[in-house]
């Protein structure tokens, strides 16, 4: 180890005379020595790299570009929040069923105590609104429309349906065209008189079909088409609040045609003229349809 | 240097300063060992632009060591290597001033051409210390800083580059 090391210590002039005597082939080793002591390397051009450095130390301190970009970013995100606060529009359907026209005119009927929230100036970028409670949408055609709700995500391109929401459930009806409904990383498409009740926390998803053109609850005038009797009494109850006994009808037949729902005593009669039967008040909520008017 | 400015690599004085200090070696080196001015120019400033970034957290006495350490870590992921051009100050120098025979300076020209080939075929690594040693003037305790090895493995390579350029210098 000492052998191999004992060149370098000679070329840095550690050896005495002596010990240069064991080098051998010297004097070739000292004309190494000489010449290569007068070598030189290329100079640095310290002025242009200073100019490098110095530029990209001001580079790192503020471009003027990368300024010029935040200062628009900001601008935009200004403008842009601006109108996100003053585009918000917020409805509260108040006693009865409001309308609400959108900006595009589609139409959206909302029930008592539901709220929608949307956004008036971005509404022609994103049809987009949030739904709390029930709304029967009219949608004109277009690019997606979507309502949120706290359930799941319904979508739409143009078309009629319902959107109810509770603290429970999310329950989508399709009167018209196709409506696509997210829930839980899960899709499901509905078609006309198609419905899906979904309910989050118990994992139940429920699809149903319906007989009728309108949402009961958002119009007077509802056409039925072949619904089962019991539905459609279920129906006419759950509208007046009230109770109605059709036992003295055996087997009846589907219904089809139009009731005005806004009038219980023209309904009920309609229904029993349907089926020839008579229609009796026994109490105040509580009806019952007879073979023979009860004298 | 006084003690109040012993952190300060951020003040441009200090920083200057450090740029005149420790840029020529830097550049040598790296020309040594991989024998091109673009790079090694281009290390010079690559490293000194992040000293810059980092001057807060450099402290003075720890600046030598981030340099070099910075520039060879660049190196090393980037470079390949090339052949090193050198020059002589001057052609007349030769080793033995009684003979000045037409003969005599011939074959010195020879050999020192023969030098400057055997310096190229030298792996980068020897040349560097031999280079660093030879025209730069450093000591092996300073090469050992500079290529961050220890003084042992300096002595080493130096040798070995003799051994090398003897070898190659018959051969040729």
């Amino acid at each position: 180890m000492k052998e191999k090391l004992q060149l370098a210590k000679w070329i840095d002039e550690q050896l005495s005379k002596d010990e240069e005597k064991n080098i051998p082939d010297l004097e070739l080793y000292r004309k190494i020595k000489i010449y290569s002591a007068d070598m030189q390397a290329p100079a640095l051009n310290k002025n242009k790299v200073k100019q490098k450095i110095n530029s990209a130390k001001k580079a790192n301190v503020s471009s003027p570009m990368y300024l010029k970009f935040a200062a628009t970013l900001v601008l935009l995100l200004g403008i842009g929040s601006v109108l996100f606060v003053l585009g918000k529009v917020s409805v509260h359907g108040q006693d009865s069923v409001s309308y609400v026209y959108l900006p595009d005119q589609s139409k959206v009927h909302l029930q008592n105590n539901s709220s929608l929230d949307y956004n008036r100036y971005f509404w022609f970028l994103n049809r987009e609104v949030e739904l709390s409670g029930n709304a029967f949408f009219e949608v004109e055609k277009g690019e997606k429309f979507t309502v949120n709700t706290t359930h799941g995500t319904v979508e739409v391109l143009g078309t009629k349906f319902t959107v109810e929401t509770d603290a429970d459930n999310l329950k989508v009806m399709c009167f018209e065209g196709k409506v696509a409904v997210y829930f839980d990383n899960q899709k499901e498409v509905l078609l006309p008189n198609k419905s899906i009740k979904i309910n989050l926390e118990q994992k139940q998803v429920m699809p149903s079909e319906f007989n009728y053109n309108q949402p009961i609850w958002a119009f007077d005038n509802v056409k039925f088409d072949a619904i089962s009797f019991e539905e459609l009494i279920a129906i006419v109850s759950d509208k007046f609040s009230i109770r109605v006994d059709y036992s003295a009808l055996r087997n009846p037949s589907a219904f089809t045609g139009t009731l005005q729902l806004d009038n219980l005593e023209e309904s009920l009669s309609v229904i029993a003229s349907t089926y020839s039967v008579h229609i009796n008040q026994i109490n105040k909520n509580n009806y019952i349809f007879v073979e023979h008017e009860m004298e | 240097m006084s003690q109040d400015l012993i952190t300060e690599v951020c003040e441009e004085r200090i920083y200057n300063q450090l740029f005149e200090e420790y840029s020529d070696p830097i550049y040598h080196h790296f020309y040594y060992k991989f024998g091109n001015v673009e790079w090694a120019e281009e290390v010079v400033q690559e490293t000194f632009i992040k000293l810059w970034k980092k001057c807060k957290d450099v402290p003075y006495t720890k600046a030598k060591s981030f340099l070099y350490t910075v520039a060879n870590n660049l190196l090393i992921n980037k470079y390949h290597h090339q052949k090193v051009k050198l020059k002589y100050k001057n052609e007349n120098i030769n080793t033995n001033q009684d003979n000045q025979s037409p003969e005599f300076l011939l074959e010195e020209k020879e050999f020192k051409n023969r030098l400057l080939k055997a310096i190229e075929n030298l792996s980068s690594k020897q040349r560097s210390v031999f280079l660093l040693h030879r025209i730069d003037g450093k000591s092996y305790k300073e090469i050992a800083i500079i290529e961050d090895i220890g003084i042992k493995a300096v002595e080493k390579r130096m040798s070995l580059a003799l051994q090398h350029l003897r070898k190659n210098i018959k051969e040729i």
